[in-house]
């Protein structure tokens, strides 16, 4: 059960309609954590193959589950 | 069961009769279920952002993979994808991200087609007093309200000096900022012409970023994705529904302060409640037999013991989920927000829509209060099922 309001839910929907990108702009430290949904468990190798997630938000911002697409014997959790 | 008001009335003479210890244990509860409530406030209305504009999103969303790594896709690729059944429209993006350095940020830039008339109604309303035709002529940007107050930090007030991968200057006059509204949304989103965002990647004329489909029927959704992936082994489909079962993940308790500020305040909990429980202290040991020796029942005692221990709990659960309202939605959450946002340079205004979840509130209420309640009345029912003398001795 939710009430909500002062949501602005037009604007944000039309904003959301012309860009077409998801995710929110709360961290924009590194690319892979920007649009967090769009990326996997591999975005991060794209700065560096020896790169571990170390920004604060990867903690509790969980990279994307659409991992299923993509070939790996890495175990995710 | 009948109210008894004088064992009320006798319960509350007896906290104040305790006045530090009942001030204490009232103070620790407050703090930890304030601290769990406020935590499971801010990602609550953080989830119903994200869930506030998943009907927007495009319904597919096909990425090109190589080596493991997302890279630029074909855009022959867009007249295969148009002749599956179903497939209403399909639009290659421009889009990526600009890392600027003298703030230490990543924009998103985003390339906007003048000719897809779809998005001139919804241009016009986030983006006031700019034509959408006007920015593809003057060849300007629309930015964010982050990106905005980033630049003027760094004397760019009316315009941008992109640097081309070949170390030339583009510059790219400002002609608007987005909506303050949306901050959540395009705090850190530069929309420009898509002629402009290929120059300042570099990006080969041929190729785009991704491609996005409509389909008429979202049913068929599921399975356009499975042919799309057979067509294109290397592609990475990315649905509707997927980004929604990501939405649901997206603020996993994964591990670090998340877990490290639950794990403190629920130890400082459990300490209480085994101080408790390990039995009663000498004098309320010799208050119940006294009340025993004047005539009370054990079901009084219990009853007294009850509406005690149920007192200072639900006062103290009312006052930290009222403080923790204030604090995340009219203070706006300093300190805890952070853990959220991490320590990127571009914080957005943090406006977060005000859900009270229900939900929320009853998972914390029976998470504490029942176990404190055990807590109180054990070892009182333990001491006045003994015999009054045994116990006053």
């Amino acid at each position: 059960m939710y009430s909500s309001s002062n949501l602005h839910e037009q604007t944000k929907n039309d904003f959301v309609k012309t860009v077409g990108l998801p995710d929110l702009a709360i961290s924009n430290g590194a690319n892979f954590i920007r649009h967090r949904s769009l990326s996997d468990t591999f975005s991060l190798f794209s700065n560096g193959p020896e790169l571990l997630e170390y920004f604060p938000s990867t903690f509790t911002y969980n990279y994307s589950q659409n991992y299923k697409n993509i070939p790996s014997r890495i175990e995710l959790e | 069961m009948k109210i008894n008001h004088y064992l009320i009335g006798f319960a509350v003479s007896s906290l104040f009769r305790r006045g530090t210890k009942s001030l204490f244990v009232l103070f620790i509860f407050t703090a930890l279920i304030f601290l769990l409530s406020s935590i499971l406030f801010i990602s609550n209305s953080i989830k119903e952002e994200l869930n506030l504009t998943l009907d927007s999103l495009p319904q597919i969303i096909v990425q090109k993979l190589q080596a493991g790594r997302q890279t630029n896709i074909e855009l022959k690729r867009v007249n295969k994808l148009l002749e599956f059944q179903g497939v209403q429209s399909a639009v290659p993006r421009i889009w990526g991200y600009y890392y600027f350095e003298k703030a230490g940020v990543n924009f998103s830039l985003v390339g906007i087609d003048a000719y897809d008339k779809q998005y001139k109604n919804s241009f016009a309303n986030i983006v006031k007093n700019v034509n959408f035709d006007a920015l593809e002529k003057t060849s300007s940007m629309v930015v964010g309200q982050g990106v905005k107050k980033a630049l003027s930090e760094n004397y760019y007030k009316n315009y941008f000096n992109f640097i081309k991968p070949d170390g030339d200057f583009i510059k790219v006059p400002i002609a608007s900022t987005f909506s303050s509204k949306t901050s959540l949304e395009s705090n850190d989103i530069i929309l420009m012409p898509r002629s402009l965002v290929l120059e300042i990647f570099g990006m080969d004329k041929t190729k785009a970023t991704d491609i996005v489909l409509s389909v008429a029927n979202p049913e068929e959704i599921p399975t356009i994705a499975k042919k799309i992936k057979n067509l294109y082994p290397d592609t990475r489909v990315i649905t509707k529904s997927d980004l929604k079962v990501s939405y649901q993940n997206i603020f996993d308790y994964k591990s670090g302060m998340f877990l490290a500020l639950f794990v403190i305040s629920a130890f400082t909990f459990f300490m209480i409640i085994y101080d408790k429980a390990s039995g009663l202290s000498s004098e309320e040991k010799k208050e119940i037999g006294i009340l025993k020796a004047l005539g009370w029942k054990i079901d009084d005692i219990l009853q007294e013991k009850f509406y005690e221990a149920f007192i200072i709990s639900f006062v103290a659960f009312i006052s930290a989920i009222i403080l923790s309202l204030f604090f995340v939605y009219t203070l706006e959450a300093p300190i805890l927000k952070e853990i959220f946002i991490g320590y990127s340079r571009l914080k957005p205004s943090f406006d977060l829509p005000f859900i009270l979840d229900v939900q929320t509130i009853f998972l914390l209420f029976f998470l504490t209060i029942p176990l404190y309640l055990a807590a109180i009345i054990i070892p009182s029912w333990r001491v006045a099922s003994m015999d009054a003398d045994e116990v006053m001795r």
